[in-house]
């Protein structure tokens, strides 16, 4: 926008840099946006050095807060912030020993064969209630970690295992508990499993019949 | 003389690895007990299972049976 004066037309901008530059003897230095913000939000001392408030809640506190209130608003701000950190290690102390105790649970189910294989691979052969053999890979964490074995050969990969997060826990389910219900519900009802599970076909062979 | 007596094994799998109860069949407190356990958890949609004696996974039940010597209880399994 201009605004003509006699033969000069001043720009918005001009007349915004007239108020924000300062002078000096040599001549004129232009002042930024930031720099009047900063003249606002410091205090000048004898030298040439400021302290910046920069942030905005820092402006506010200061303008509505006396010395106390700002004491006690930093103390309940350092107690909330031990508090978090206290609750973090016992979350995971709990975690971890959730998972060592789901883990011998899971041992204590295993017969010496699972067991072993367990032990040298991470990945047990389980016989399914419905005739099929699966894997149960433990190394694979619990998403997608079940394949259906054919001939030697990997022929589906399904994913299924319990809530991550069971209503009302806390804590997540551990992972050992997930491997012993996978194992379980594939010996006792593979088709419920199954049926439940998201799987992927991973056997193209036009001659290998895989069930949905 | 001694008496044999069975004592049996509610095992859910939870959020702390899990959780055991034990009852003697032949006391019904503790069999009330584990079967409101049992109930408490089905509701939340969990499966039970009968144990072997050699370890291995039995039946599917839906009640509680207090004569089963050891149940597991493992969370619902849901698609991944």
């Amino acid at each position: 926008m201009a605004i003509y004066s006699g033969n000069t037309a001043y720009y918005t901008s001009t007349t915004w840099t007239n108020w924000v530059t300062t002078g000096t003897t040599s001549g004129t230095t232009t002042a930024y946006y930031s720099d009047v913000w900063t003249n606002w939000t410091t205090s000048s001392s004898t030298t040439t050095s400021y302290t910046v408030q920069p942030y905005t809640n820092v402006v506010w506190n200061g303008w509505v807060e006396t010395e106390e209130e700002q004491a006690i608003r930093l103390e309940r701000q350092r107690i909330a912030a031990e508090e978090r950190a206290k609750d973090l290690a016992e979350q995971k102390d709990r975690r971890a020993a959730a998972r060592d105790k789901s883990r011998e649970t899971f041992l204590e189910h295993l017969n010496e064969q699972e067991r072993l294989e367990f032990e040298s691979t991470g990945k047990i052969a389980v016989h399914g209630s419905d005739g099929h053999t699966y894997h149960v890979d433990t190394q694979m964490g619990i998403g997608a970690n079940v394949t259906r074995v054919e001939d030697d050969q990997p022929v589906l990969r399904l994913c299924a295992h319990p809530r991550a997060f069971e209503i009302g826990a806390k804590d997540p389910t551990p992972e050992y508990d997930h491997f012993l219900a996978q194992i379980i519900t594939l010996k006792v009802n593979a088709e419920a499993f199954v049926g439940v599970a998201n799987s992927h076909r991973l056997d193209f062979r036009p001659n290998v019949q895989i069930p949905a | 003389m001694t008496i044999d007596t069975e004592i049996s094994t509610l095992i859910v799998l939870d959020e702390t690895g899990d959780t055991r109860l034990m009852w003697d069949p032949r006391i019904k407190d503790e069999v009330d007990a584990s079967k409101a356990m049992f109930d408490k958890m089905k509701k939340k949609g969990y499966l039970a299972y009968t144990v072997k004696k050699n370890g291995d996974p039995g039946e599917v039940i839906h009640e509680f049976d207090s004569k089963a010597g050891k149940i597991i209880m493992t969370p619902q399994m849901v698609g991944g």
